[in-house]
Parts: C-alpha cells; sequence; structure tokens
C-alpha cells in the first residue's frame, strides 16, 4: 500500500515539475537574485558586486527623488482608483438597465483597453497637444487662458490621470456589470413593488450588493496604480521637474540611465513591499466586509 | 547480426563527418579563412555611410565580412543585456557608457595603435575615450558640437551681428523682442534639450576657465557651490527660459521647437549640431548659423562646446582582433573620413580632413581655427550624475529650489555618482 501511494506520489510530482521549474527560473531564481543585488553596490556593466548591507536602502529613503516619485505614485494612484471606480460604476448602472444599444455602448466604452498604454498615450499627447491648441484657437480663446495639459506641473499630473482612467474605465465597468447580473432580480423586483424608485434600487440594493467588486477593483487599480511606468514614460518622460515620474520611472531611469542597478533594485524591493502591504490590507479588510455581508 | 552491421553504419556514418571537415580545411586553406566582424551601433543617419565603407573595405579585404546592426531604441539597455550574456559584438560603440563599460573589462586598449596617430590629439585623448591612466577604449570617429543656432536672415533684417559679450547678447534679446520675434525656441517637453541650454554657457563659463574642473571636483579643490561660473550657467539658462516661447515650453517637443526655428517663428534655438537635418528638413531653405554663448564682458571668454561624438571600440573577447582593427584602420582613411562626414554631417576627428557639409560650417570652423572652443563640459562626468543634473536644471527653471541649495545637491549627487562608479 505504501509503494503504491510513494509511487502516486512521484507521478504527481512528475506533473508539477515543469510547472515548477518554469516558476523558479521564471519568478523565484530572479527574486531571490533581486533581493541578494539590492544589497550589494552592482554597477550598469560591471560584472562583479560587493555586499553593502542596507546602504541602498538607507540611501533610497534619504534620496528627494525617491520620496517625489512616491508621492507622485500616491497621488495619481488615489486619483485614477477614485476616478475609474466612480466614471466605471456610474457606466455599469447606466447600462446594466433597459437602454437602446447598451451592447455596442458597452463595446465602445471598453475598446480602449484593447490598445496598448502606449498608444493610449501617443493619442492623448496629441490631443493635449496640437488638437487641443487648433481647438482653442478655432474658439478665439486669447493665449493667456490655454491650459498647460502636459507642460505645467499641477496639470501634467491630472492628464496623465484622465488618459489612464479614459483607458481603464471600460474594463472595470465590465466586471461590474457582470457583479450587478449576480444580483438577485427578485430582490430589485420585490423593491419595485414596495415603491422604491431607481436611485432607492441603487441606494439599497445594488450598491451594498456591489460592495465586494469594488474592493477587488480597487483592489487591482491600487496595485496597477503603483506599477504605473508605460503613461508617464511615453507622455513626459517624468517631468515637468519630475512632477511626473512615478516610481516606476524612476527605478528605470536609475537602473538603466544611471547605470546604478543595486540601488534601483533596492528601490524595486520596496515597490514590492509596499504593494504586497497594500493588497494584504485591502484584502483583509475585504474580507471582513463579506463576511459581516 | 545486425548489431555488427549497426556498428560499421554508425562508424561510416561518424568517419563522413571527419572527412568532410577535413575536405573543409583543405579548401580553405588556399585562400584566408572567411571571418565575420559584428558591427553594433546606434547611429540610424550612418546606415547608408556605414554600408557604403563595408563595402569598400570587403572590396580590400574580401575574407572580411561586416555585419552592421542598428538599434536606435535603447541601445544602452540591449547593449548591457548582450554583454552580460556574453555575446558582445566585435566593433561597438558605447555612446556615453564608454568608460563604464571598459571598468567592466568589456573593451580592448587601443592605446599604442598606429592608426590612431591619425586622429587628431583633442579628439583621441578626449576623457570619453582616454582614461587618466592613458588607456584609449574608444575610437573617434567624427565630432560635434553645441551652441545657439540663429536665422542670419532675422539678424539681418534687424541689424543683428553675433554678439561677443553678454551684455550685446541682453541687447539682441530686447531688439528682437521689441519687433515682435521671439528670440529662443525651447521644446523643454522633450527634457533633455535643457541641458544643452545650461552646457553651450557652461563651456564659457566654467570649463573654458578651468578645463580640468572635473578633477578639481574630485579632489575636493573645488565644488559646484564654490565655482561661481555654475551660478552664472543657471542665471543664464533661466535669462534663455524668461526670453522664448516661455508659456509653452514644457508643453513643446524638441520637433516643435525645430519647426520654430525652421519656420522663422523664433530667431534662436540652442541645441546641438543633430538639430540641424531635422530644421532643414521642415524647411531647406532657412539660412542658419551657429554661435557660442557669450558669459560675461570679455569676448575671450566666448568659448563653442566642441566635441568628439561618435566612437567604436574592439570587444576585449573578440575572436577576431586583428580584423577589427584593419576596420577600426580603414575608418581613419582621408577619403572614408570624408565620406563619412559628408553623409553625418559631422566634423571628422582625422588629422586633416574637413568637409564644408553646410554653410553653417564656415562658422564652427571659424571657432575651432581660432582656438575658441572648449572639448570637456560633460564628457567626463560620472554616469549616474547626468540623470541628477537634468532634474537639477528643471528645478531650478521653475523655481522650485534656490539656486543655493540646487548647488548643494548637485556637489553630493557628483560624489555619490563617482563612488557608485568606482568599484
Amino acid at each position: 500500500m505504501q509503494k503504491w501511494r510513494r509511487k502516486q506520489n512521484a507521478v504527481y510530482l512528475a506533473f508539477i515539475i515543469p510547472a515548477l521549474l518554469f516558476f523558479c527560473t521564471f519568478f523565484l531564481y530572479p527574486f531571490i537574485k533581486s533581493l541578494w543585488l539590492s544589497l550589494t553596490d552592482a554597477y550598469g556593466y560591471n560584472p562583479r558586486q560587493h555586499f553593502i548591507g542596507l546602504k541602498n536602502y538607507a540611501e533610497v529613503l534619504k534620496n528627494p527623488g525617491f520620496l517625489n516619485s512616491l508621492k507622485v505614485t500616491l497621488l495619481y494612484t488615489a486619483f485614477v482608483t477614485v476616478v475609474a471606480n466612480l466614471i466605471a460604476l456610474g457606466l455599469s448602472f447606466l447600462l446594466d438597465g433597459n437602454v437602446r444599444f447598451k451592447k455596442i455602448f458597452r463595446a465602445v466604452f471598453f475598446l480602449p483597453n484593447l490598445m496598448s498604454l502606449i498608444i493610449v498615450s501617443f493619442i492623448w499627447v496629441f490631443l493635449y497637444g496640437s488638437v487641443y491648441r487648433s481647438f482653442v484657437d478655432w474658439l478665439r480663446i486669447p493665449e493667456d487662458f490655454w491650459i498647460s495639459w502636459l507642460g505645467n506641473r499641477k496639470m501634467a499630473l491630472i492628464s496623465m490621470g484622465i488618459t489612464a482612467v479614459w483607458q481603464c474605465a471600460g474594463y472595470y465597468m465590465l466586471i461590474y456589470i457582470a457583479g450587478l447580473q449576480n444580483i438577485g432580480r427578485e430582490l430589485v423586483e420585490a423593491a419595485q413593488m414596495d415603491g422604491a424608485g431607481t436611485w432607492a434600487v441603487i441606494r439599497y440594493i445594488k450598491f451594498p450588493g456591489l460592495i465586494p467588486v469594488i474592493g477587488m477593483n480597487s483592489v487591482l487599480l491600487i496595485t496597477a496604480g503603483f506599477k504605473t511606468f508605460d503613461i508617464p514614460m511615453a507622455m513626459t518622460s517624468g517631468g515637468p521637474a519630475g512632477a511626473t515620474t512615478t516610481i516606476a520611472l524612476q527605478i528605470y531611469n536609475t537602473g538603466f540611465r544611471s547605470n546604478r542597478t543595486g540601488y534601483a533594485t533596492a528601490q524595486a524591493v520596496i515597490l514590492f513591499l509596499m504593494i504586497s502591504c497594500l493588497t494584504g490590507l485591502l484584502y483583509r479588510f475585504q474580507g471582513r466586509g463579506e463576511e459581516k455581508g | 547480426m545486425k548489431k555488427i552491421w549497426k556498428k560499421v553504419l554508425c562508424g561510416v556514418l561518424s568517419l563522413s563527418v571527419f572527412t568532410a571537415g577535413g575536405l573543409e580545411v583543405t579548401a580553405l586553406a588556399g585562400e584566408q579563412e572567411e571571418i565575420t566582424l559584428h558591427l553594433f551601433h546606434q547611429k540610424q543617419e550612418a546606415q547608408e555611410a556605414f554600408a557604403q565603407i563595408i563595402d569598400r573595405f570587403h572590396a580590400e579585404y574580401p575574407h572580411i565580412i561586416v555585419e552592421q546592426e542598428i538599434v536606435t531604441n535603447d541601445p544602452a539597455a540591449i547593449l548591457k543585456a548582450r554583454l552580460a550574456t556574453g555575446e558582445i559584438p566585435d566593433i561597438f560603440q558605447g555612446s556615453t557608457d564608454t568608460m563604464d563599460i571598459a571598468q567592466g573589462g568589456y573593451m580592448m586598449d587601443l592605446a599604442g595603435e598606429d592608426f590612431l596617430d591619425h586622429i587628431t590629439d583633442e579628439a583621441r585623448l578626449d576623457s570619453s575615450f582616454t582614461d587618466d591612466e592613458g588607456h584609449t577604449w574608444a575610437m573617434p570617429v567624427d565630432g560635434s558640437c553645441e551652441g545657439i543656432f540663429y536665422n542670419k536672415d532675422i539678424f539681418a533684417r534687424y541689424g543683428l551681428s553675433v554678439p561677443g559679450t553678454l551684455s550685446e547678447m541682453k541687447q539682441i534679446i530686447e531688439t528682437l523682442e521689441a519687433e515682435g520675434v521671439t528670440p529662443f525656441a525651447m521644446g523643454f517637453k522633450d527634457a533633455w534639450t535643457i541641458k544643452p541650454v545650461s552646457l553651450v554657457a557652461a563651456a564659457s563659463a566654467v570649463y573654458g576657465r578651468d578645463a580640468d574642473w572635473d578633477s578639481g571636483k574630485d579632489g575636493g579643490e573645488t565644488s559646484f557651490a564654490q565655482t561661481e561660473g555654475w551660478s552664472t550657467v543657471f542665471e543664464l539658462m533661466k535669462m534663455v527660459y524668461e526670453h522664448g516661447n516661455t508659456k509653452t515650453a514644457f508643453d513643446t517637443d524638441y520637433n516643435g521647437a525645430c519647426a520654430m526655428l525652421a519656420n522663422g517663428e523664433a530667431a534662436m534655438m540652442i541645441n546641438g549640431l543633430w538639430a540641424l537635418e531635422p530644421v532643414k528638413e521642415i524647411n531647406p531653405d532657412v539660412n542658419l548659423g551657429m554661435m557660442a554663448m557669450p558669459v560675461s564682458e570679455d569676448e575671450k571668454d566666448t568659448k563653442l562646446f566642441q566635441f568628439p561624438d561618435f566612437g567604436l571600440s574592439i570587444s576585449a573577447s573578440t575572436e577576431h582582433p586583428k580584423e577589427g582593427k584593419l576596420f577600426l584602420e580603414f575608418l581613419t582613411r582621408p577619403e572614408i573620413a570624408e565620406l563619412w562626414c559628408s553623409t553625418s554631417k559631422l566634423f571628422s576627428a582625422v588629422k586633416g580632413v574637413s568637409v564644408d557639409f553646410d554653410p553653417m560650417a564656415d562658422d564652427v570652423n571659424t571657432y575651432i581655427e581660432s582656438g575658441m572652443v572648449c572639448t570637456q563640459v560633460d564628457r567626463g562626468w560620472p554616469t549616474a550624475f547626468g540623470a541628477e543634473y537634468e532634474s537639477a536644471l528643471s528645478n531650478y527653471l521653475l523655481d522650485l529650489d534656490s539656486l543655493e541649495n540646487i548647488m548643494n545637491t548637485l556637489d553630493l549627487a557628483w560624489e555619490t555618482a563617482r563612488a557608485a562608479s568606482q568599484y
């Protein structure tokens, strides 16, 4: 019996091995190597590196550039998470009911999500730039009142956020629609029989039913927000004066432009820790919410 | 029985492999073995010139084939990956990372090679090609410059001439603004275009006065905070920023600024010689000149930032060092250097070769011939300092920090960057 069991285990193991190998080579090994690199003075083209303890981490936490990128990333993530959630929720309520051409609308709103972020960024650079300028010129608005979408430090981050929301809102709308369809029809009908209007149905039935989905979408939006790289890279290269340099872009610049591999890896490890703590916390809150619900 | 047949068959087959190999060797013994050199660079505009040069090289050395690979999108990252995986090109352009790559032990020291005698001393000894210990890690091929492009027709229209002093420069700006002409075109949306504005000033204000400023900084004898010239550089950069398309500077990109200059919407633009091509593409008839930035009331201070640009290195681990050197030698021949410079519109690093690729070349040659050039500026800066410097520039332009703080930040950033690159 025991021999049979051992044989059985060996078979299971044989099935796991390919996936395990893949996981170890492409995830575990690079991950451990990154942890090691972050404790060294690894530098660009130099094949040798020396252990320097936590010096890189100490430097990261003192570096104004990194702290600025942390602030930028938090602001950007907060903006995108709130606005994308609100718009996606609104669209899902609108397109869940009996609206004409609702399938076409859903497809239209989802469409930007199929485009690569780089292309989306270039489209919006074009919109904020020459399209906007010809438009206000056509309206004969004096130049003093023109908005500098990407050239102004305060506006640039918002402009980037608008681009991100435009690209992703359709995707989260679909998740909300799926969530809405999970809410029992009979609940809504019963409420309507009791005289609940559209607003009351949304307020007391649909919205509470969607809370777990809101939690999940927020986790997705926050992790995506923290990792944002493509949009600032393509739209502003992090400028003006660092106003749109996200942590991911900062890591890229440190590693690939300044050649400071070890230092950049320490920044990456900090980013990893932040994302995992945040998602961990959010999942815990969400889990509690669901238990209560 | 069957087994014996199998063994015999195996034996015969493996023998045939050996004989085939032997035949190949004997066939080649008569002539030289054919070899392929892998050339890696990032100069898109030089593709055609290189193709022609490679053909002529192959005609002279039929046994050497040179294959060029041009990578324009993030070449540094790609080269880094190649070096890390051991797939090192035989000949490659290290660009601004040359010294870092050399320290990693990937480059052959070219010092003492005969063909380097054909290269001008200033270019060969430039700190981005030859280090303090006399190792030459790359062979400079051409030279470029950064300065103020100006529209000669606009200058002529308002009776303006090339300024020698700072007050003359200010006078020009005043006249242009009074006439409703935008003095400077700026495309600061592309953050890299801010740096040339400061370098052009630093050529006169810092390095023109003290060519060894870098060593002084490394030795602790001087610093950004102590060098008055650096404050001048930042103030002049702000002067430029305040007298141009200031409101839209950070909304306009490099191409937009080139278009402003090309279409006569602005009288001047500060950038490198490479901007000549895009400007002329927009308006081939634009009449451009190039001048240096005055930084004081002494005309002798006004120097043009002129420097060796494109350089090639040989891999330390190449299997064909002899052939690699033959190719570099070929590039230093006058007729090849002329071909190179007339197609890529740059100055040659080869002695005695001067090409009038554009009417503007005359302006630059005047500076070179009178010795009013500065070749250093950012050439010897530690790599990791570049990004910090660029952010300091925009921080100052947008009033995010005081000049005093910025100078201290720069001092610290320099020291950190220098320490990081020394192992």
